[in-house]
């Protein structure tokens, strides 16, 4: 039987650089174990500031921003976010799309020089959109992050999850298929 | 005429009442840590008791079971019933006031001659109120079948042991040359596989995707380890097809890509995720193989949840088989527990190696089939390939004997000579290599487990061949202290050197016996006289509780041996095969090859799922003078049963000297009985500070003799 080796404490370094020399997916900015009890999630780090995603909902579900000298995140296989809460999404509420909900499908990510990037595929049956969603290494001021939907149409509705559509404030059309900027607020 | 027998029938059916036969309580194996009042059993504390018996047919027919109980309160969660294998759950119905209720639980086909176990078993889960009071069960059927309580079979004796004969290997086999690759980091390896001829690739327990050039290794000194990935997810299985880079994590299967060339995977693509998940520390994905475009792994079950609820998230327990370029998923078997370890066998086949626990009475090297089920559980609602009755494994790896934390199997190269197409595997606590020969009987895989090989620096939980058939193995520690993660973590370079060595290599069912075949001519007159063979047979009831005993275990008669004309296969005359059981085969330690070279091991676990029809094996009078000993080819002192088990069960975990391992060294330990004794049948009850708490309940798989042995080898014996 295979017992949890997973006892071994992982240290998460604090980086003073925002993305590591070297390879990607350093955990000091790139964390994949899961967080806050969400199994699939991943954390990124923007400048000070951690946004953390749930993958299952194709969103942003927290985002915090550690206390001094702190990493932001503690514990080994599964993490917990520490530090000033900014925004947090504990619903189940997820993407509309012609006012049907969608299954989500993750596809994946890609770290960047600059940015990394998730992927997903949502689906309400008929329809199948791709949904990028890029944040930057380095935001400046403030906590940002860029949308780009494909597969769109004009007629097409596609709504936030609902406390994004709160907490964030969406600048641009996301049936261009560019990438829009969206600022929490 | 018809209508007058009908009659007659008619009117026998009618007077003839059905038979009963009452299932004590009081004549139970072991009522754990449960209590007696009087002739009842009040069940406090439903893990470590025995709640079974053993029943005889006369000839084959259906049974009904009852139960006699009281129960004031809901009980959480189902027992059930295994009646020779065959399965009922019972939810149990609250009583009103103190008198005893009669429920059915379940009717079930009774075989004729074979001691027949029937099992009631309880809720698995530690924590849950347990209101349950029994007196007897009933078992009921119509005549003329008759049916009593059978006395339990007697353990058969153990013949002295050395290390390959009864006790475990304790060297490098001869034909093995083995180089530890240890570099300044110790790699704790999750994955591995090959990446072109040259390159090495493995991932770690902590994260890494770690890069080898096999040419670049010089003849001493640290390998040119490279990371080139980092930050996956507990990954625990990597495969590679066309150089394409697949990893099965935590809770995705990912495709790493390096699309800019610079060797570095900046892209982790999720190529799937259809599988439920949670934050369970035991649920991971096993392995990983690609066949046809097709990745293959498993899902392994929760464990944290056996404390509380005991509810698997769906789908757990799963093979999983994904389509590498669209991500479609489908689900192919089921009833999988631990199953660390996926990879190919005989024909393309697909293997996997399960671990000991609940609803595994033993180890498990299973022949993936579609739809198939693998018997483990939790509660409902079950896996949707669920079936009354499991798949049974191609072969079982008895714990302790031959296995104890099975981990990948592969496909031995044709440059390995006499173990050509052979499967070894390894183990994360038995340690070093174990070889199977596997065959097809009515459709059905089965075969032979042998021991291979120890004597290597670390455990192995990860191998590939690489195309010149150089195995690497890779190892990976359990626990947090870095002492002991160096000790059996690592990689190892294992060649195959040609040495010829004298031992059993295969074996082959017959309708009648079994077939053993030498890597070398036996010694003339060697292998004629049955008593230079100790066979014992027994088989496995899974049940919801962890582990299990060895079910009817008995000797077998070796009725003769015959050797064939050209000295290198034995056939022994078996007269009570029985399916769906286990052969254990002792070989005596003074046969000789005609080169008067002594065995290297002699022994093999054979699984008997079918027995072949109308192939006997060959039965020849022996030649004169061939039964002629001077020596008893074993001896029953009993001297050293103590130290086989604990070497085969707790030195893993346990030392004798002081080391750290994963449990407390027994140099630390009270020596006083008492203490063993709990520490071996509820090693929950008192915990070692700085020891995680870990270790499963042993009562059910030693009987009474082997815990006193091990009890004092461990106070006397070191």
């Amino acid at each position: 039987m295979l017992n949890r080796p997973s006892i071994t404490l992982l240290a998460l370094l604090v980086s003073s650089s925002v993305f590591a020399e070297g390879l990607p997916f350093d955990r000091s900015t790139i964390n994949r174990y899961s967080l806050d009890g969400v199994p699939r999630s991943i954390s990124i780090r923007q400048g000070d500031t951690w946004l953390g995603y749930d993958l299952e909902r194709a969103t942003v579900m927290k985002v915090w921003r550690p206390r001094p000298g702190e990493a932001g995140l503690t514990g080994s296989f599964t993490v917990r976010s520490v530090g000033e809460t900014l925004f947090e999404d504990k619903s189940d509420q997820g993407w509309i799309l012609n006012g049907e909900a969608v299954d989500v499908r993750y596809l994946g990510c890609t770290q960047g020089k600059e940015s990394f990037v998730l992927r997903w595929e949502l689906s309400n049956g008929t329809r199948t959109l791709r949904l990028h969603e890029r944040i930057a290494t380095d935001s400046g001021d403030g906590v940002w992050r860029e949308l780009r939907v494909t597969g769109l149409e004009e007629a097409d509705s596609l709504e936030v999850p609902a406390a994004s559509a709160e907490s964030w404030n969406l600048n641009g059309n996301l049936t261009t298929g560019s990438w829009i900027q969206i600022t929490l607020s | 005429m018809k209508s007058a027998a009908a009659l007659v029938i008619l009117l026998a059916s009618i007077s003839v009442a059905a038979e009963e036969l009452e299932l004590p309580a009081r004549d139970i194996f072991s009522p754990g840590s449960n209590q007696w009042d009087g002739e009842v059993l009040q069940i406090i504390k439903g893990r470590g008791a025995t709640i079974g018996w053993y029943v005889e047919a006369s000839e084959t027919t259906e049974v009904t079971l009852s139960i006699e109980y009281t129960c004031p309160k809901p009980v959480d969660q189902e027992y059930h019933v295994s009646f020779d294998g065959q399965l009922s759950f019972w939810e149990v119905p609250v009583t009103d006031g103190d008198g005893w209720n009669r429920v059915e639980l379940g009717k079930f086909q009774a075989r004729a001659g074979l001691p027949l176990l029937v099992l009631l078993v309880p809720p698995s889960n530690k924590k849950y109120e347990h209101p349950l009071r029994f007196r007897r069960l009933i078992l009921e059927w119509d005549p003329p079948a008759g049916l009593t309580i059978a006395k339990p079979p007697e353990t058969p004796p153990s013949p002295d042991s050395s290390p390959g004969f009864g006790a475990k290997l304790d060297a490098l086999h001869p034909a093995l040359t083995a180089r530890d690759l240890r570099g300044e980091t110790t790699w704790r390896v999750s994955g591995i596989a090959m990446r072109g001829t040259r390159e090495l690739l493995f991932t770690t327990w902590d994260g890494d995707l770690v890069s080898l050039d096999l040419e670049a290794i010089p003849p001493s000194g640290a390998p040119p380890f490279r990371r080139v990935a980092q930050g996956l997810s507990e990954p625990m299985g990597l495969a590679i097809a066309d150089g394409r880079v697949f990893v099965t994590e935590k809770n995705q299967a990912t495709e790493l890509i390096d699309a800019d060339g610079d060797g570095e995977f900046e892209t982790y693509r999720c190529i799937a995720h259809d599988w439920p998940s949670t934050l369970d520390y035991h649920e991971y994905l096993f392995g990983a193989v690609i066949r046809d475009s097709h990745l293959y792994f498993s899902n392994s079950v929760a464990m944290a949840i056996r404390n509380t609820h005991n509810r698997q998230a769906p789908l757990r327990g799963s093979v999983i088989k994904v389509d590498i370029d669209t991500g479609e998923t489908e689900i192919v078997a089921g009833g999988l527990r631990t199953p660390n370890g996926i990879g190919f066998g005989p024909d393309d086949s697909i293997l996997i190696t399960d671990n000991q626990g609940e609803w595994l009475p033993a180890n498990k090297l299973i022949h993936l089939q579609p739809e198939a089920f693998y018997e483990f559980r939790s509660r409902p609602p079950w896996h949707p390939f669920d079936h009354s009755s499991g798949t049974p494994p191609a072969a079982w790896l008895p714990q302790g004997e031959i296995a104890m934390s099975p981990t990948e199997p592969v496909q031995l190269p044709e440059s390995w000579g006499p173990y050509a197409g052979q499967v070894i595997f390894g183990d994360a606590t038995f340690g070093g290599l174990q070889r199977v020969y596997l065959e097809e009987v009515d459709g059905v895989m089965q075969g032979a487990a042998f021991p291979f090989s120890q004597g290597f620096r670390h455990l192995f939980n990860r191998l590939v061949f690489t195309a010149d058939g150089i195995l690497y193995a890779g190892g990976i520690a359990r626990g947090n202290d870095q002492e002991f993660i160096d000790e059996v973590s690592g990689l190892t370079e294992i060649t195959f050197n040609g040495r010829e060595v004298f031992e059993p290599i295969a074996a082959r069912l017959r309708s009648n016996g079994i077939e053993i075949e030498f890597t070398q001519l036996l010694a003339e007159k060697d292998g004629w006289n049955p008593a230079a063979y100790y066979v014992t047979h027994w088989a496995y009831q899974a049940t919801q509780s962890y582990g299990g005993q060895k079910v009817r275990h008995r000797r077998s008669e070796v009725r003769s041996a015959t050797v064939s004309e050209d000295r290198r296969r034995v056939f022994l005359e078996l007269p009570d095969l029985v399916e769906s059981e286990v052969l254990r085969i002792r070989l005596p330690q003074s046969m000789l090859s005609s080169a008067g070279n002594p065995l290297w091991s002699g022994e093999l676990w054979y699984t008997v799922n079918r027995i072949p029809e109308d192939q006997p094996g060959e039965v020849k009078p022996p030649p004169g003078g061939a039964l002629a000993a001077t020596e008893p080819f074993f001896r029953f002192s009993g001297q050293n049963a103590g130290a086989v088990l604990y070497q085969n069960y707790c030195a893993a975990c346990h030392s004798l000297d002081g080391t750290k391992r994963i449990g407390p060294s027994f140099l630390h330990t009270r020596k006083d009985a008492d203490y063993l004794r709990q520490s071996i049948v509820e090693p929950g009850a008192v915990v070692a500070e700085g020891y995680p708490n870990v270790m499963p309940p042993m009562a059910g798989m030693f009987s009474e003799e082997q815990i006193n042995a091990l009890i004092e080898y461990l106070i006397k014996g070191h």
